[in-house]
């Protein structure tokens, strides 16, 4: 129980006392994170809007593979990842191991199939006809799915929260793309893994607790937006 | 509200680039020093890094994984230096021309640390060797890193050394870093062959105490080996070098003497280099 | 114009339709009327290009519309009425701006026309959330006729109203789609509502078209036997009334008089309705007329019989009274009656039996 109490005393203090290293390594995972899930929504939520709508071969096969890729391990992710980014491997030119940008592929590698598949989920629930509605008024595709996303706001918000939910707290993958260097890619999930490793357990409690709060914080901000409409139901 | 979408993505890009132009400047100075957690876990890694970065105004990548995902990591070309703690598996990797300039530069010690109660009589041993053998006799529970770092090799020696093998009930492999093994060895009242740095820092948490201490066998030296560049082109032995003559400097001598002293009152790590800087 | 040739759809063993040749002239309402999965929604959905057939050809304003490269611009020619209003999670003015929005086109004050027209004005700034079921139908067909559509599709869109609000609605709506000048084809299973919006009518079963042509026609004279049974043997004919007393009409029809109870005016247009079960048989009166006095049937008529046929559990019989009449009678009447082929009857019916559809003329469009 001491722990957990010496824990928010220490995260407060490291917040608000304003610890350098401690905002640096706020500011990059919410940086990386954000990011991975706005590229990953500008991906998966048409990506599952269009697969929900379009008739064409394999569909089921593919939407199967979609939900798979909503279980996908991160750490697995990671390992894959590391192997393609590294100076060995097909990607290596990028120079993108052990830098933020190969944390952000594989953070939008593991957010993109979440968000496909509850933007498709969330499309293939709403009623052909309405669709065919939207048509009907004189939309081309590309209005019609806007249209109807609006309408869905609500799953689709959730869709992005799920998304960021499973990269802001995810560690594996970042772990090994990004090696947790101090100033350079230590985020706040592998700097948890640092001071618990460390013995640090009361800083690594009031890491857990910043990371909780920013979450929690972003979550607020899509909520917020998420429940609007339903004040004028 | 798509504009206003657009706005905060621009903003947030904006803020995000910051992070990049800093890194990028010195994008061509990027040195990747593969090296071992107990060195990141007590903390000096980061101290001599930023000591080096500051100086140099070079990038170091420094991935702290364990000896033995370091020095296969060596072995793919895909780190520049190494700085580990395996002196056996460091001198089979020259050997075997992945590494030239292998320099041992700096020690720190081992602990046997045990339950108060001392449950396999361990206390009085004359070295680490007796000390094992004694646990294994007793079929006391000891706690192993079970990760292949150097300090899992180091135990694995001892036991080898001791010329037995733990009783297979009593031994528990963590496959984690030092502190959490030494707190599963905390929790479940066993022995565990810890680093004294990290055994110090969790003094305040741990119910363990040194039940063996001082043997030669104990002693953790570390060494540094630059990748060999001819074998891998794509190494940056310009930073490479640059960093290995930094942590054989008398700066680096200074920093690592004088780790520690502060906080727990006494010097964790040794330099052996002979003085020629 | 709008000619159908050979189309061809079929799908699972169920449904195949088969429409050879269908012509409906501009301007005018066309009613396709059926049982459920007859196919006409399917119909409907072909020409909105939301389903492709195997093969036909259907042509529209010149083109062969299956055949178009450009089909947003036939799409947005066509407005689709479907039987839930689909409104979105927004005002009724947004909902009714939004077809303009989408071609890009500026609110010039055709909303709020369409808003006056429809009669919801006053709900302007309302979420559509917070309507009720016939606002938001009104509502979705703002939202229709918002652009100005050269095509009216509607599929079944009295479907879930109340009687009272769909008979007002379906005048509403007749007069709209005249001044309108469109075309429309109204698909639906209710003869009545049928018989009030329509100018020709096809009954449509198992994916064919059975018939096709005026309204009293199908009624009075079904072409076939799956027809007839679709549309049962009620009286429809056609008449106007041209006397008023109180809630009394007196209409003419041919050169009879009937009476009904009704609230619709002097010099309406109407069709008469009159069910087979309310039509009373009796042996003949030369002095049937004066009955007026001692009968509460207020409707006497002398009629021959033109055709008895078994009916179900009873049996149909087609008299000509001055027009054509249909009663159903018991076996039983059948033999004490002795009623057959040529015999005089008469035939009574009361007022309040007689049930009227104000008919819409062609060119209806006050």
């Amino acid at each position: 129980m001491d722990f957990i109490l010496e824990g928010f005393r220490k995260g407060v203090i490291l917040l608000f006392g304003l610890n350098g290293e401690v905002l640096a390594v706020l500011k990059l995972s919410l940086y990386i994170s954000i990011l991975a899930t706005f590229i990953a929504v500008c991906i998966g939520v048409p990506l599952g809007s269009i697969i929900a709508i379009k008739k064409f071969p394999l569909k089921k096969i593919i939407i199967a593979l979609i939900n798979t890729g909503m279980g996908l391990p991160p750490v697995v992710v990671g390992l894959f990842a590391v192997l393609f980014l590294s100076r060995n491997g097909p990607l290596g030119f990028l120079q993108w191991l052990y830098a933020p940008k190969g944390m952000i592929l594989a953070q939008v590698i593991i957010a993109t199939p979440i968000i496909t598949g509850l933007s498709l989920a969330a499309v293939q629930s709403v009623d052909p006809r309405f669709y065919q509605q939207i048509l009907a008024l004189g939309a081309t595709t590309r209005q019609s799915i806007w249209v109807l996303l609006k309408e869905i706001r609500l799953s689709v918000l959730a869709a992005v929260i799920a998304g960021f939910g499973s990269v802001i707290s995810e560690v594996g993958a970042v772990m090994m793309v990004g090696g947790n260097i101090k100033g350079q890619t230590r985020v706040l999930t592998t700097a948890t893994v640092l001071e618990t490793n460390m013995g640090n357990f009361d800083i690594a409690i009031a890491l857990g607790l910043i990371l909780l709060t920013m979450s929690f914080i972003v979550n607020l901000a899509l909520t917020f937006i998420q429940q609007s409409k339903d004040r004028q139901k | 509200m798509t504009k206003k979408l657009v706005v905060c993505v621009l903003a947030f890009l904006l803020f995000g680039s910051v992070f990049n132009t800093h890194l990028a400047a010195q994008e061509n100075g990027t040195v990747i020093l593969a090296t071992t957690t107990s060195v990141q876990d007590a903390g000096l890694l980061d101290v001599l890094i930023d000591a080096f970065q500051k100086k140099a105004g070079l990038i170091v990548k420094a991935i702290a994984v364990g000896t033995g995902q370091a020095l296969e990591m060596g072995r793919q070309g895909e780190a520049d230096i190494l700085w580990v703690h395996s002196p056996a598996d460091e001198k089979q990797f020259v050997d075997e021309g992945y590494g030239i300039n292998r320099v041992t530069f700096m020690h720190n010690d081992f602990v046997i640390l045990g339950p108060k109660n001392d449950p396999a009589k361990v206390m009085g041993a004359k070295n680490a060797a007796e000390v094992f053998k004694k646990i294994a006799a007793a079929k006391a529970l000891f706690v192993s890193r079970g990760d292949n770092s150097g300090t899992h090799k180091r135990e694995k020696a001892i036991w080898k050394k001791a010329g037995v093998s733990p009783d297979k009930n009593a031994y528990i492999e963590v496959g984690q870093g030092m502190a959490k093994t030494v707190m599963v060895a905390d929790e479940k009242q066993g022995y565990v062959l810890a680093d004294r740095s990290t055994y110090l820092s969790l003094k305040k948490l741990s119910d363990l105490a040194i039940v063996f201490e001082g043997d030669n066998e104990l002693i953790n030296r570390y060494s540094l080996i630059l990748v060999n560049p001819d074998k891998f082109p794509k190494v940056n032995a310009n930073g490479a070098k640059a960093l290995f003559n930094y942590l054989l400097s008398r700066d680096s001598k200074e920093i690592i003497e004088n780790f520690g002293k502060e906080k727990f009152n006494q010097q964790l790590f040794f330099w052996d280099l002979k003085d020629k800087l | 114009m709008i000619k159908i040739e050979n189309l061809k759809l079929s799908f699972s063993s169920r449904l195949n339709l088969l429409v050879e040749n269908l012509s409906i002239n501009d301007g005018r309402i066309f009613t396709i009327i059926g049982p459920n999965g007859a196919g006409k929604t399917t119909l409907l959905n072909i020409i909105a290009l939301f389903q492709k057939p195997d093969n036909g050809s259907i042509q529209i304003w010149g083109k062969d519309i299956l055949k178009l490269r450009d089909k947003l611009n036939f799409r947005r020619k066509v407005s689709f009425i479907f039987s839930q209003p689909y409104l979105f999670n927004e005002t009724v003015y947004d909902n009714i701006v939004l077809p303009l929005r989408l071609r890009g086109m500026r609110d010039t004050g055709v909303v709020n026309e369409m808003l006056d027209l429809f009669k919801i004005g006053h709900l302007k700034m309302d979420m559509a959330a917070t309507l009720s079921q016939g606002e938001k139908h009104r509502v979705a067909l703002a939202r229709a006729f918002v652009t100005r559509p050269e095509l009216i599709l509607l599929d079944e869109p009295f479907l879930s109203l109340d009687a009272r609000f769909k008979r007002l609605l379906i005048n509403e709506l007749r007069r709209i789609i005249k001044l309108s000048k469109a075309t429309a084809i109204f698909v639906t299973q209710d003869q009545f509502e049928a018989l009030a919006l329509c100018d020709t009518m096809a009954v449509m079963v198992n994916g064919k078209i059975l018939q096709h042509s005026g309204p009293e026609d199908i009624f009075a004279r079904p072409g076939s036997k799956e027809v007839a049974d679709f549309v049962g043997i009620e009286t429809i004919v056609e008449g106007q009334i041209y006397k008023k007393e109180d809630n009394l009409c007196f209409i003419k029809v041919k050169d009879k008089i009937l009476e009904a109870v009704s609230e619709y005016s002097k010099g309406d247009d109407v069709f008469i309705c009159i069910r087979p079960e309310d039509v009373t048989i009796s042996l003949p009166d030369r002095q049937a007329e004066k009955h007026m006095d001692t009968n509460s049937a207020r409707n006497h008529f002398n009629a021959v019989i033109v055709d008895i046929e078994p009916w179900r559990l009873e049996y149909k019989l087609s008299l000509d009274c001055g027009f054509n009449l249909v009663a159903s009678v018991t076996a039983q009447s059948v033999k004490s009656l002795d009623l057959k082929i040529g015999r005089e009857i008469t035939a009574s019916f009361k007022a309040t039996a007689v049930h009227l559809i104000r008919r819409g003329s062609c060119d209806d469009a006050i």
